[in-house]
């Protein structure tokens, strides 16, 4: 079947039919606007307008609502007309509607008033358009208002303008420089800061290319850069770059370029700079200074090794001339003369073991190596075997927990349980066989730095059960040459613990102790599991 | 009783600028019946003079040289290692052995003098009598089991 076919047509039912079925049509000559567009149809207008309109006389009193006014007013049109403004509203406002509406009858041209209005609670910004109404001569006689809400628009529009000043709030008081360029290399706009860093007013800039900033060497190579830069729709995001300016001023940037695009209109460069001079300058301080610190540190850790070494070819005389005496003259010296020369050749010794001390204890930081993966588990096996002799001679027990792997200096670390380990054995309770325990666990702790977060921490334990000690003289044992024993009853330099201490400090660490008299006593350490980059450099 | 086959001259040069290893090593010589033998100078100038019959030694008779240089590195004027190098550069002194005695145990030292030619490193002993049992070892080592090359003129 035909779509078009009449009967299918006739079968549609949205299109209007006379009572007998026929379609209806509009006759021709009642299409034309005058016909049309006749009294009724303007009543239905008015009345259907989603806009509230309403019709006043002369005496401003009304005389038609349509039905949105009606709703915005919220009462029926009967109620309305007929009444005035002051019957309908407070009296100053009533007021300023009628100086409105004589306003328009005298000057005989349109206003738009804005006002404010509150529709179901709620305010609403409107604009009433007010237009004369004039008769067939021209004569006013009466005005007609169109109300239309401009709430949402007033409120996007103070947005807007809001937003517009806050943005230029920001670039004017921006820290950073910043520049709008167009393809050419013209400036567009600048801000305060852009034009105090380059030393020129905003005048100088604005309308001028913007190789003004540069002195006469520049210019040429950057204008086919920055054009290149459109062409190619490509920008470095970020970089630095020293620039020299026209008064000759030398300049360290950090530059950020990106494009600004407005559809339908011409692209424009943004270029945002920041001075970073002051970070450069410091950065080459540093530099300096770490140079000088590592030149110094190496200075120091050649002197100490020379100074120790010159140190020592005395003491080396003191105790062979001593032994040539001895040999020699032995018997002539007698007893008393050979006591008193053992006493010398021990000083001496003694002297020797204090100088190598000292230079262990200097070449803790001046002399360190990376950190790498420690297995301390391994280290005190290392350290057993080298006291092996001191274990069998003593009847030693020592017990070993499980003992973590961390990051630290190799050596270090042997020296470290060397140490500890060596003092379980020595300051034991004469006649009990010496027991050294050894254990270890990990643990979280809290940093107050954000960036580290909670770090992974190494507990270390050595008790023994040995003489102890009271934990009032806990800060004296940590200090370098400090003892709480006299010669005769053990040996030492009293800079074990002292130089232990700094191998500690030098990882980051901790370390403490717990002891009572008779009761043996607890060295507790605690250590990083991982160092940081810039941890390892200090 | 240890072999001279350069006659009644000496045989051993030691070159020490401390007075008193210079002391001990007289002593250990004389343990080992080396006494006679050895002569010592204080640097590594000395040394030179000696060799070359220069200076105050000008008048020694030019042959034979010594068989062995005993050298310390640490001296004033001119120590050890240029000595050291002077010698092995020069045509008619570098077959003498040179032995380095020194209190360095420095690697770079050891490195570097073997790099120059010395025949042997020995970090002097501590105590009295492990000097003297090196001394006897060397003269032992050098006089009876090393083939010497023969007598040298002064250059």
């Amino acid at each position: 079947m035909d779509p078009c076919s009449p009967s299918i047509c006739d079968q549609s039912p949205t299109l209007p039919k006379s009572a007998d079925g026929t379609l209806l049509k509009t006759a021709p000559e009642q299409t034309t606007p005058a016909t049309m567009l006749n009294d009724q149809a303007y009543r239905v207008l008015a009345d259907t307008l989603p806009q509230p309109v309403f019709f006043k006389n002369l005496e401003s009193s009304i005389v038609y609502i349509n039905s949105a006014m009606a709703i915005m007013f919220g009462r029926k049109p009967e109620d309305v007309v007929g009444k005035t403004d002051f019957d309908l509203f407070p009296k100053d406002v009533a007021e300023k509607y009628r100086a409105d509406d004589l306003r328009v009858f005298t000057d005989r041209k349109p206003e738009r008033i804005q006002e404010s209005f509150e529709f179901k609670g709620r305010k609403r910004v409107i604009e009433v358009v007010k237009s004369p109404v004039l008769d067939a001569n021209g004569g006013v006689i009466g005005l007609m208002g169109v109300i239309i809400d401009i709430t949402e628009h007033k409120e996007a529009l103070d947005g807007m303008q809001k937003f517009e000043r806050e943005l230029r709030q920001v670039w004017e008081d921006s820290l950073d420089g910043m520049r709008i360029t167009d393809e050419e290399g013209i400036v567009i706009r600048v801000n305060s800061a852009f034009c105090r860093m380059v030393g020129k007013q905003q005048e100088e800039l604005v309308g001028k290319p913007f190789t003004v900033i540069y002195d006469s060497a520049h210019p040429p190579a950057i204008l086919a850069k920055h054009k290149k830069r459109f062409i190619e729709r490509n920008v470095e995001p970020l970089f630095e770059r020293e620039l020299q300016l026209w008064n000759g001023e030398r300049v360290w940037f950090e530059l950020s370029n990106s494009f600004l695009e407005v559809p339908g209109e011409a692209t424009h460069l943004l270029s945002i700079f920041r001075d970073i001079s002051e970070r450069k300058h410091a950065e080459e301080k540093l530099r300096e200074f770490t140079s000088r610190l590592e030149r110094s540190n190496r200075e120091l850790q050649d002197f100490a090794y020379v100074a120790s070494h010159d140190l020592q070819e005395p003491l080396r005389k003191i105790s062979v001339f001593g032994d040539r005496v001895k040999a020699k003259y032995g018997d002539k010296l007698g007893a008393e003369g050979c006591d008193y020369l053992d006493r010398m050749q021990k000083a001496a010794t003694r002297m020797q073991a204090l100088i190598n001390d000292l230079l262990t204890f200097s070449r803790v930081t001046s002399k360190s190596q990376p950190f790498v993966k420690v297995d301390l588990a391994k280290v005190v096996r290392d350290v057993m075997g080298d006291l092996e002799a001191r274990i069998e001679q003593t009847g030693a027990t020592i017990d070993v927990g499980s003992l973590p792997t961390i990051e630290a200096e190799p050596l270090h670390m042997r020296q470290l349980m060397q140490n500890l380990i060596g003092n379980a054995l020595k300051f034991q309770k004469p006649g009990v066989k010496p027991y050294v325990r050894l254990d270890a666990f990990l643990f979280k702790e809290e940093t107050a730095e954000i960036r580290a977060g909670a770090r992974e921490m190494a507990q270390l334990t050595v008790s023994d059960n040995g003489i102890g000690f009271d934990e009032k003289y806990l800060d004296r044992i940590f200090q370098v040459f400090q003892r709480l024993h006299s010669r005769a009853e053990f040996e030492g330099t009293g800079m074990g613990l002292a130089i232990t201490r700094k191998i500690v400090e030098h990882h980051k660490g901790q370390i403490t102790a717990k002891s009572k008299p008779g009761e043996g006593a607890t060295f507790i350490v605690i250590l990083p599991v991982q160092h940081t980059k810039t941890e390892q450099e200090l | 009783m240890i072999m001279k086959p350069h006659g009644k001259s000496i045989t051993i040069i030691m070159a020490d600028d401390d007075p008193d290893d210079r002391e001990l090593a007289r002593e250990a010589f004389e343990e080992c019946r080396l006494a006679n033998d050895v002569h010592f100078v204080e640097d590594g100038e000395e040394l030179i003079d000696y060799l070359c019959r220069r200076g105050k030694y000008i008048d020694l008779p030019e042959a034979p040289l010594p068989a062995l240089i005993l050298l310390d590195l640490n001296m004033p004027r001119k120590d050890g290692r240029e000595a050291l190098k002077e010698i092995k550069a020069n045509p008619d002194l570098r077959r003498i052995p040179i032995v380095v005695l020194t209190t360095s145990k420095a690697e770079e030292d050891i490195l570097r003098t073997y790099d120059l030619g010395v025949n042997s490193y020995i970090t002097k002993p501590v105590t009295f009598e492990s000097l003297v049992d090196t001394i006897k070892v060397l003269g032992k080592y050098w006089f009876e089991i090393v083939e010497l090359p023969p007598a040298e003129n002064a250059p």
